[in-house]
C-alpha cells in the first residue's frame, strides 16, 4: 500500500512555479545592482526545497538538476562568485529550464532534454572554475577530514510531511566515506503496522571533509521532523573499501523496507505513472486567494445567517404594529446581500502585478537582444481586476509591449543624436476609472510617423492617393490586420500580424483600445476593460413588449427621436443629425424581427458607440439602468446574433443582453 | 437483455418511456433523459432564431430554450392552455425544455417490442424515430429526442465554429 503522492503534485508544482517567479524577480534586482544577502538566501531556499520536494516525488531530473543549481548558488552565497552579468545571465537560463521540466511533469509532454544537459554543463563548469578558491572556504575543513556520528530518528509522521530518509541517506553517502545502520527494533509485526507511519531509524558513521554545518545542511528540511544528533567523533580505523562496501548497504536498507511494506520508492513509480496521466487528463484550475477575503466572506455570511433570523422572529409574531420593523430587516438583508456579493465578486479579483509582474525579464531580454538599454517603470500594479480578465490580458499586452520595444524605443545611438537620455523608458500604469479598469503602455520612443503610416496606407489601396490622413483615421489603420510599417520583419513583430488581434483581444473583453502618439516623443497605448466579465451595467429598454439590456459603456447619450432630424438616404437606410453629425440609424425592432414597436420619429434614440463608430439605435422607450449577472446562452443553446447573453430580472423572467459590438456593426454583416 | 432469476426463469429488461401527446398522435422518450415535467410558462422569445424555438426561460437561475415540438413536427394546431406542458430534458449536458400538447403516462418496453419505423419514402424524413409499439390499440412513436431537438441546431453550430 502506497501512500498517494499525486496530491502532492499539484501542491508542489504550484509552490514551486511560484518560487520560480519570485527568483526571477530576485535575480532581476541583483542584476540591478542590490547586493542584499536575504536576495541570494531567498534564492537558495527556492532551488533547495524545488530539489527536495521533487526528489521526494520523483522526479529526478528536475532534482538532479535543483541539486546542481544549487551548488552553484552556495557559492554564490558564500560570496566565492560574483553574481555578475554571465552568471545572472546563466541563472535566468536555469529558471527557465526549471519551468519547462516542471511544465513536463504538469502537462506530461516530454520536453527535449539537449538543453538541459548543456546548461547543466554549464553550471558545472562555473562550479569547477571557482574550484580553486575553495581551500579558503569555510565550508570545507582544511582538507582534513573529519569523522561524525550522527543518530537519525524519524518522528512517527515523517511521511506525511513528504520526505523520504533515504533520499537523506544518500545525500550523505554523497558527502564522504559513508556507514549506516538501520534500528528497526520499533517495527511493529505485519498486522500492527500502519504503511504511512514511519518506524525505523539510523545510526550513521560519515568520514568527510566537509564542516558539520555541511552535513547539518542536508537535514535542513526535515529537523522538524526527527530526532537528529550529530557528533564529531573520533578517527576510527575504517578499511579503505569503506565507500564500496557503504553502497550496497544502502539498498540493502531499501529492500528490506521494500519487504516489510514500509518501502516508498518501487511502488512510487507506479503512483507517479498514474498521477501523471491524472495531471493531464483533469487539471484543476486554482486560485490564491487572501486570508483577509476569506474571512470576510466568513463575517458576511454570518450576518446574512442574523439577519434572516431577525427575519424570521420578524415574521412569526408579525401584526401591523411591526410593520416598520419588518422593513428595517428587509433593508438590512438587501445590504448583506449586496456586501455578500461583492465579496464573493472580490475573491476572483487579483493584483495586475499578476501581469506586469513577468515584464521584467521579458524587456530585459528583449532589450538586451536589440541592444537597447531600457528602463522599465510599472505603477498602479495593485489595482484589481478579474481573473479571467488578467489572464485574457497578457497576449495582448506582450504584443504591444513587443511593439514598444522593437519599432518604439531607439537604439542608444539613435537616442543620443536625439537629444534624449541613452536609456529609454517602457512605462506600464494601471488605474481604475468608474467600473473600467485603464492600462496604459507608454514608450518615449520615435512614436507614430504619420507619413510612413500615410504611405503604407496609400501602398495597400487603403486610402486614396491624394488624401490626407487624419490623426484619428491613422490610429484606426494602425490596428488593421496586415498593417505594418516595420521596413524589416523581425522576430518579436513587424509582420502585421499584432496590434490587429490585440484590438479582437481587446474588444472580446468588452474593451477598447486607443492610441495617442506625437512624433519622435513615443506613444501611448491605452486599454481601457470592464473590471469583471460577470456583471455588466446595463441600460434597460424596451422595444414592443420585449425588454433587452444594452451594456452601458458603450452609450454616448440618449435623445428623444424626432421626425425633423431624420434624414432618409434613397432605400440606403436613415441618419439622424445630432449635433451637425450623421448617425446611421438601426432600429431594434428591425434587427430583432419584433412586429410591433414604435415607428421612427416616435420612439427614443440611444447613441452607442464601438470602435470609434457611432449609431443611433431606436427603441420604445427607455426603463432604467441596473447592474446584471451575465448569464450565456452558449451554455444550453447558442450563440445568437446580436445577442451577448441573458440575465434574470427581479420577477425571475429572462432578459436579453445586445452585443453592442455587433449591433454598431451590424450593417457589416 | 435477458439474465436469469433465481427461479431459473428469464427475466426481461425492460427501459421506461415517457408516453406524451402531440396532437392526435402519442410519442414516447427514454425516461431517462427527463429531468423534470412543468407546465407552459411565459418565455423570453430570442429573435431571428426558427419559429420552433419559442424562446428561453428561467429554471433556477438556468437559462433554458424552449422548443416547440408540435410547431417542428409541424403539427396543424397549436394551442396554449392549462394542459401545455413542457418536458424539461437533459441532453448531453445541455438543459433543454419540449412543449407538448400533455403528458400521459410511463410506459416500460422491452426490446423486442419494439418494431422498426416503416419506411415512408425519401421526401419524408423520420430518421429521428427510433421505433414503434403497439400497446392495447394505441400505437406509440418512440423519437430519439437527441436528434430532434437539439443535434441539428447544435451541429450546425459547431460547424459553423469550424470553418470560421
Amino acid at each position: 500500500m502506497a501512500i498517494d503522492l499525486a496530491r502532492f503534485h499539484a501542491t508542489f508544482l504550484a509552490e514551486s512555479l511560484a518560487g520560480l517567479d519570485s527568483m526571477e524577480a530576485d535575480l532581476l534586482e541583483l542584476e540591478r545592482g542590490a547586493r542584499d544577502p536575504e536576495l541570494l538566501q531567498a534564492i537558495f531556499r527556492t532551488v533547495h526545497s524545488i530539489k527536495g520536494g521533487s526528489g521526494s516525488l520523483g522526479f529526478d531530473a528536475i532534482a538532479d538538476f535543483s541539486h546542481h543549481l544549487e551548488t552553484l548558488l552556495d557559492e554564490l552565497r558564500s560570496g566565492k562568485l560574483e553574481p555578475g552579468r554571465e552568471m545572472i545571465d546563466l541563472l535566468l537560463r536555469s529558471v527557465d529550464v526549471e519551468r519547462s521540466l516542471l511544465g513536463e511533469v504538469q502537462n506530461g509532454i516530454g520536453i527535449d532534454m539537449v538543453p538541459v544537459e548543456q546548461l547543466k554543463n554549464e553550471i558545472v563548469n562555473w562550479h569547477i572554475n571557482a574550484k580553486p578558491t575553495d581551500a579558503s572556504s569555510q565550508k570545507t575543513n582544511s582538507g582534513e577530514p573529519e569523522t561524525y556520528r550522527i543518530e537519525f530518528k524519524p518522528h512517527r509522521g515523517f511521511f506525511l510531511s513528504g520526505n523520504d530518509p533515504i533520499r537523506i541517506l544518500r545525500e550523505l553517502a554523497t558527502l564522504g566515506d559513508f556507514e549506516s545502520e538501520c534500528d528497526s527494533r520499533l517495527l511493529p509485526s505485519l498486522a500492527d503496522i500502519d504503511p504511512e507511519s514511519s518506524y525505523l531509524s539510523w545510526n550513521c558513521r560519515l568520514r568527510t571533509i566537509h564542516t558539520i554545518e555541511a552535513v547539518r545542511e542536508v537535514f535542513a528540511w526535515v529537523t522538524e521532523d526527527c530526532d537528529l544528533s550529530i557528533q564529531s567523533v573520533p578517527e576510527l580505523d575504517m578499511p579503505p573499501t569503506f565507500l564500496q562496501e557503504a553502497k550496497p548497504d544502502l539498498t540493502d536498507i531499501e529492500r528490506r523496507s521494500d519487504d516489510r511494506g514500509l518501502g516508498r520508492r518501487a511502488s512510487d513509480r507506479v503512483t507517479m505513472d498514474l498521477a501523471n496521466n491524472e495531471i493531464v487528463s483533469a487539471r484543476p484550475q486554482t486560485l490564491q486567494v487572501t486570508a483577509e477575503k476569506i474571512d470576510g466572506l466568513v463575517n458576511l455570511a454570518g450576518e446574512l445567517v442574523i439577519t434572516q433570523t431577525m427575519l424570521k422572529q420578524n415574521i412569526d409574531n408579525f401584526d401591523m404594529s411591526r410593520l416598520g420593523q419588518l422593513q428595517e430587516t428587509v433593508a438590512l438583508l438587501e445590504r448583506n446581500t449586496r456586501e455578500l456579493q461583492q465579496a464573493v465578486l472580490a475573491i476572483r479579483m487579483l493584483p495586475v502585478s499578476f501581469v506586469f509582474g513577468r515584464f521584467h525579464r521579458m524587456v530585459r531580454d528583449i532589450g538586451m537582444s536589440l541592444g537597447k538599454k531600457i528602463a522599465l517603470n510599472i505603477s498602479g500594479e495593485n489595482s484589481e481586476l478579474d481573473k479571467s480578465v488578467i489572464e485574457k490580458l497578457f497576449d495582448p499586452l506582450t504584443h504591444l509591449v513587443r511593439n514598444a520595444l522593437d519599432h518604439g524605443l531607439e537604439t542608444p545611438q539613435e537616442r543620443m543624436n536625439a537629444g534624449k537620455p541613452e536609456i529609454g523608458t517602457l512605462s506600464l500604469h494601471a488605474q481604475h476609472r468608474g467600473g473600467h479598469i485603464e492600462i496604459h503602455v507608454h514608450d518615449d520612443g520615435r512614436g507614430l510617423d504619420p507619413e510612413k503610416i500615410a504611405a503604407k496606407a496609400r501602398a495597400l489601396g487603403l486610402i486614396a492617393a491624394d488624401e490626407d490622413l487624419d490623426a484619428q483615421r491613422a490610429q484606426q489603420l494602425i490596428f488593421m490586420s496586415g498593417f505594418t510599417t516595420a521596413d524589416r520583419v523581425s522576430d518579436l513583430s513587424g509582420r502585421g500580424v499584432g496590434l490587429d488581434v490585440v484590438r479582437e483581444n481587446i474588444t472580446s473583453l468588452g474593451g477598447r483600445v486607443e492610441v495617442t502618439s506625437t512624433p519622435g516623443q513615443g506613444s501611448t497605448f491605452l486599454i481601457r476593460l470592464p473590471l469583471t466579465l460577470a456583471i455588466v451595467e446595463g441600460m434597460f429598454v424596451q422595444v414592443g413588449l420585449d425588454t433587452f439590456v444594452l451594456p452601458l459603456a458603450f452609450i454616448t447619450e440618449c435623445m428623444q427621436s424626432n421626425d425633423s432630424a431624420i434624414k432618409r438616404i434613397s432605400g440606403q437606410g436613415m441618419v439622424v443629425e445630432v449635433r451637425g453629425e450623421y448617425l446611421p440609424v438601426v432600429e431594434l425592432r428591425r434587427i430583432c424581427n419584433i412586429a410591433d414597436g414604435l415607428d421612427v420619429g416616435k420612439g427614443v434614440f440611444v447613441l452607442m458607440e464601438a470602435d470609434s463608430k457611432r449609431v443611433a439605435l431606436l427603441v420604445d422607450t427607455l426603463i432604467g439602468q441596473d447592474q446584471v449577472v451575465i448569464k450565456s446562452l452558449e451554455t444550453n443553446y447558442r450563440k445568437v446574433d446580436h445577442l451577448a447573453g441573458a440575465t434574470i430580472l427581479g420577477d425571475g423572467r429572462v432578459a436579453l443582453i445586445l452585443d453592442a459590438n455587433s449591433i454598431v456593426h451590424g450593417q457589416m454583416h | 437483455m435477458y439474465e436469469l432469476s433465481q427461479k431459473g426463469q428469464k427475466i426481461v429488461q425492460k427501459r421506461e418511456f415517457l408516453a406524451f401527446t402531440l396532437g392526435r398522435e402519442e410519442y414516447c422518450i427514454d425516461i431517462l433523459k427527463v429531468q423534470e415535467i412543468r407546465g407552459y410558462e411565459t418565455v423570453t422569445p430570442i429573435p431571428n432564431t426558427p419559429s420552433y424555438m419559442k424562446g428561453v426561460v428561467n429554471l433556477r437561475g438556468l437559462i433554458v430554450p424552449i422548443i416547440d415540438l408540435r410547431i417542428k413536427l409541424e403539427l396543424e394546431t397549436v394551442a396554449y392552455d392549462q394542459f401545455t406542458v413542457v418536458i424539461i430534458l437533459s441532453i448531453r449536458g445541455r438543459i433543454v425544455g419540449v412543449v407538448v400538447d400533455s403528458v400521459s403516462d410511463v410506459v416500460a418496453l422491452a426490446a423486442e417490442e419494439i418494431k422498426e419505423a416503416p419506411q415512408l419514402g425519401a421526401a419524408i424524413k423520420i430518421d429521428y424515430i427510433d421505433g414503434l409499439v403497439t400497446i392495447e390499440e394505441r400505437m406509440l412513436i418512440i423519437i430519439d429526442i437527441e436528434k430532434l431537438a437539439t443535434m441539428e441546431e447544435i451541429v450546425r453550430v459547431e460547424q459553423a465554429l469550424e470553418t470560421a
